[in-house]
């Protein structure tokens, strides 16, 4: 993808000298950032352009360009790549819409656009898009006209699947006086996706972070894996969030996770910092520009007690703490203030000092610390200073945080006059409160801290996505079977028709036992009065036996009944686990508490299959039952290493068992430490490749 | 292999104290070593599930699913190393390696 960015030479498409031309913008944009490479122009009719010349016969064009970019009406752009595949042409950027985008038969032309570019082996940008920028070589190739001026070279690098979301972006950097090194607008991203050009952002040396504006996720899975593999930070503004309507929950746990929760918990899962707001995104920035946060402990500064409070609270709900300043250090702050009116404590008010060089000092004495792990420095100046000052003392905030690496967010704030002056004087990024401040110092903490041990393998499964049509549920006697298989500890259980063997089974197993009916049309057995539990001998299986053969022969009328007799466990905690196939990252696991807590309160943990151990535990910790597992008022606690170790192998069958296409353990019962899990019922729903899988050739049975 | 032998990562360069180069030219940390390997097992295993989901000749397909089953196996006793693992109910034997040896004999030319 080098020659994409870092062309020698470039065709431009679809240029003629008129005014109202979109293609000469582009040729404009490449000479006001003084692109090195040669440029070549190609339009219908014959002509020039400033010092260029126009040709109309592509044999012409002299050279061999690595890149074109193609701005002509859509239903031409076929055959203008086949021309340039022809010409040895294999890099395309396609800035043209009127394609699927559009309507039908815009569609069809994109997919003679996506063939003939295979045949040539030609990869391409968009179409539907406003094209790439890359200021470390000047290549620039919006057909709007930009301004050098409003723009910086810097490290900042984005990819997004709107044009115009790009384009605000732009103007944000602008007003922020932010650099970044490459934008790209994905359009209909119909051959490159966002995952192409994260692979290629995540090993380019001038990117440093990288920034993402997705409606669509093309495959979810891989994005977690380059994610998993970086230390860069990926933030990622995600819209299209509403759920979606054609997955149409069957079991209780795959309703318990919405299109938007699976999102949450996969970004989370793979370390990408997820912003909701164009402004969001910016701070984010802003904040991975600065030394890494790299502990949880945060000093405050300002000359405000207000400002003092609102960061104290906002410290909170990010999860910062505000240490103890030392004593040593309240000293030094003591020697500097006026009237000493104001008490020493973190947040550290210096409304009583003045004089703007005592600021770098105490900043500095602040961030030895060894307690300290970043600043939050809130100034409040008046026009009185001069801005060549203000200039000084911003480098020396900037100097000073890098040489301790250590982050210093600085919030300015003064009125519109100066505003802008504040944010030109140099290139450290500036806040204006510290809320928004904050909440990205969080994530550039959540960053830093990422556990290595949590990277764990996230496998592409773009190829195998199932169709949930053609689904179908796993009747008992497969379910249990696989349970088995699977190494799953089961309540010890029989199968039966008629009651004579069921008072058989059930004295092999001993009382007391359960019996359920067993069959996949009943998906709620306790609703449906298919279950009777604690059944102490077998006069009363007998009775039990009798009444539900006779509710489900109604129900069932003509069928086959099958019954199962199962061991009673004592009563213990109940558990959930279940999975839901998302379009966009595959496999999930959810887990929770039983009874009302899924269900009812939705208080479930989610993360893309398969878990690694410590992503395991992280699910079991992040439900607000979990104190319910470790022992409460006086109950012991549960086998919480046993619950673990079920929540690994369900996210494997996930994964492995590509006929799997929903799972669902419930109940799942915890017993005491030490005693393991057991369960007791569950489902599977197998999608359309299981219909040619015989169980017992595989020895699933025996 | 019998229960409660420990499984030998194969092809592991010497690598420093933090590093390790698995035989694919990649190096990873020392403690992703193991899910490393199980998610290796796991990304094979879902692989050959869609190839058993594919095939017509039922031969194949049972051979895939055994398969398919001993590496299930192996990649439950990787991913719970070290804990009690009294779990477990499958376990790969000698029967099963030598099983896997004789196959292209069983299957013929």
């Amino acid at each position: 993808m080098h020659h994409l960015f870092y062309p020698q030479s470039v065709v431009i498409i679809g240029v003629s000298a008129e005014q109202t031309n979109l293609g000469r913008n582009i040729v404009e944009n490449l000479d006001r950032f003084s692109f090195q490479g040669e440029i070549y122009l190609f339009g219908l009719k014959e002509g020039r352009l400033n010092d260029r010349a126009i040709y109309s016969n592509v044999e012409e064009i002299p050279g061999s360009p690595e890149l074109a970019v193609i701005l002509t009406p859509a239903r031409s752009i076929p055959e203008i790549i086949d021309v340039c595949g022809r010409r040895g042409i294999r890099w395309a950027v396609i800035e043209s819409g009127g394609f699927s985008e559009y309507s039908k038969d815009g569609g069809q032309i994109e997919q003679q656009l996506v063939r003939i570019a295979r045949k040539y082996g030609i990869r391409f940008v968009g179409p539907n898009c406003i094209g790439i920028m890359n200021l470390d070589n000047g290549m620039v190739l919006p057909f709007a006209l930009m301004d050098h001026a409003m723009t910086r070279k810097g490290s900042i690098s984005l990819v997004s699947q709107s044009g115009g979301i790009a384009a605000s972006v732009m103007k944000l950097f602008s007003c922020e006086n932010l650099g970044f090194n490459k934008f790209i607008s994905m359009g209909n991203k119909i051959d490159l996706n966002e995952n192409d050009y994260l692979d290629y952002l995540i090993k380019d040396p001038k990117t440093s972070v990288i920034g993402l504006y997705l409606e669509s996720i093309s495959d979810g899975r891989a994005l977690m894996h380059l994610a998993m593999g970086t230390d860069k930070p990926i933030i990622l503004l995600k819209a299209n969030t509403s759920p979606g309507s054609h997955q149409i929950a069957r079991f209780h746990t795959s309703a318990l996770a919405g299109d938007n929760d699976i999102c949450v918990a996969a970004l989370a899962q793979a370390g990408i910092h997820r912003v909701h707001t164009l402004t969001g995104l910016i701070e984010h920035f802003k904040v991975f520009l600065l030394p890494p946060m790299n502990g949880p402990n945060l000093a405050v500064i300002g000359r405000s007690g207000g400002h003092g409070v609102l960061a104290a609270d906002a410290a909170a709900t990010y999860g910062f703490a505000l240490p103890q300043i030392s004593k040593k250090v309240l000293d030094f702050v003591q020697s500097r203030i006026r009237s000493g009116v104001i008490h020493m404590t973190n947040p550290l008010d210096l409304g009583d000092v003045f004089g703007i060089s005592y600021y770098i000092d105490i900043l500095e004495a602040v961030l030895k610390e060894k307690q300290i792990n970043g600043v939050l420095l809130m100034q409040n100046y008046t026009r009185i200073i001069e801005m060549e000052d203000i200039r000084k003392h911003i480098r020396a905030i900037q100097e000073i945080s890098q040489r301790y690496g250590k982050p210093v967010a600085t919030c300015f704030l003064t009125d519109r006059s100066e505003f802008f002056e504040f944010k030109t004087a140099t290139d450290f990024p500036l806040f204006i409160e510290a809320g928004s401040a904050l909440e990205a110092l969080a994530a550039s903490y959540q960053h830093a801290t990422r556990r290595r041990k949590d990277v764990f393998p996230i496998i592409s499964l773009k190829r195998r996505i199932p169709s949930s049509e053609g689904t179908f549920l796993a009747g008992p006697e497969e379910v249990f079977a696989r349970f088995k298989f699977w190494g799953l500890p089961m309540a010890d259980f029989r199968l039966v028709q008629d009651l004579e063997t069921a008072l058989l089974a059930a004295n092999e197993i001993g009382y007391p036992v359960v019996l359920k009916i067993a069959t996949a049309k009943v998906l709620h057995k306790t609703e449906m009065k298919g279950v009777k539990i604690d059944i102490q001998d077998g006069h009363a299986l007998k009775a039990a036996f009798k009444e539900m053969e006779e509710h489900f022969l109604s129900t069932f009328s003509g069928e086959e009944l099958k019954f199962l007799i199962q061991k009673m466990v004592p009563n213990s905690l109940e558990i959930i686990v279940g999975s839901k196939y998302d379009p966009e990252f595959g496999p999930v696991i959810l887990f929770g508490l039983g009874g009302i807590f899924a269900e009812v309160l939705r208080d479930v943990a989610i993360r893309v299959a398969p878990v690694s151990e410590d992503q395991a535990m992280e699910m079991i910790n992040q439900i607000r039952g979990s104190a319910l597992l470790k022992g409460f008022r006086g109950k012991p606690p549960a086998d919480v290493e046993a619950l673990l170790r079920i929540l690994m192998t369900f996210s494997r069958i996930l994964i492995d068992y590509p006929e799997v296409y929903e799972l669902e353990i419930n109940p799942l019962l915890v017993l005491g430490k030490g005693q393991g899990c057991v369960v007791v019922d569950g489902r599977i729903r197998f999608n359309q490749v299981a219909s040619n899988i015989d169980g017992k050739e595989g020895g699933f049975y025996s | 292999m019998s229960k409660g032998q420990k499984i030998k990562v194969v092809s592991i360069e010497r690598g420093n104290k933090e590093f390790t180069k698995l035989f694919d030219g990649k190096w990873v940390p020392k403690y992703h070593v193991r899910p490393e390997t199980y998610g290796t097992i796991d990304e094979l295993n879902s692989f050959l599930g869609m190839a058993r989901a594919v095939t017509k000749d039922k031969t194949v397909k049972r051979i895939l699913l055994i398969i398919q089953n001993h590496l299930f196996v192996i990649g439950s006793d990787l991913a719970l190393s070290g804990k009690d693992r009294s779990a477990l109910k499958g376990e790969i034997t000698q029967k099963e390696v030598d099983w896997l040896v004789r196959l292209p004999e069983i299957l013929g030319p």
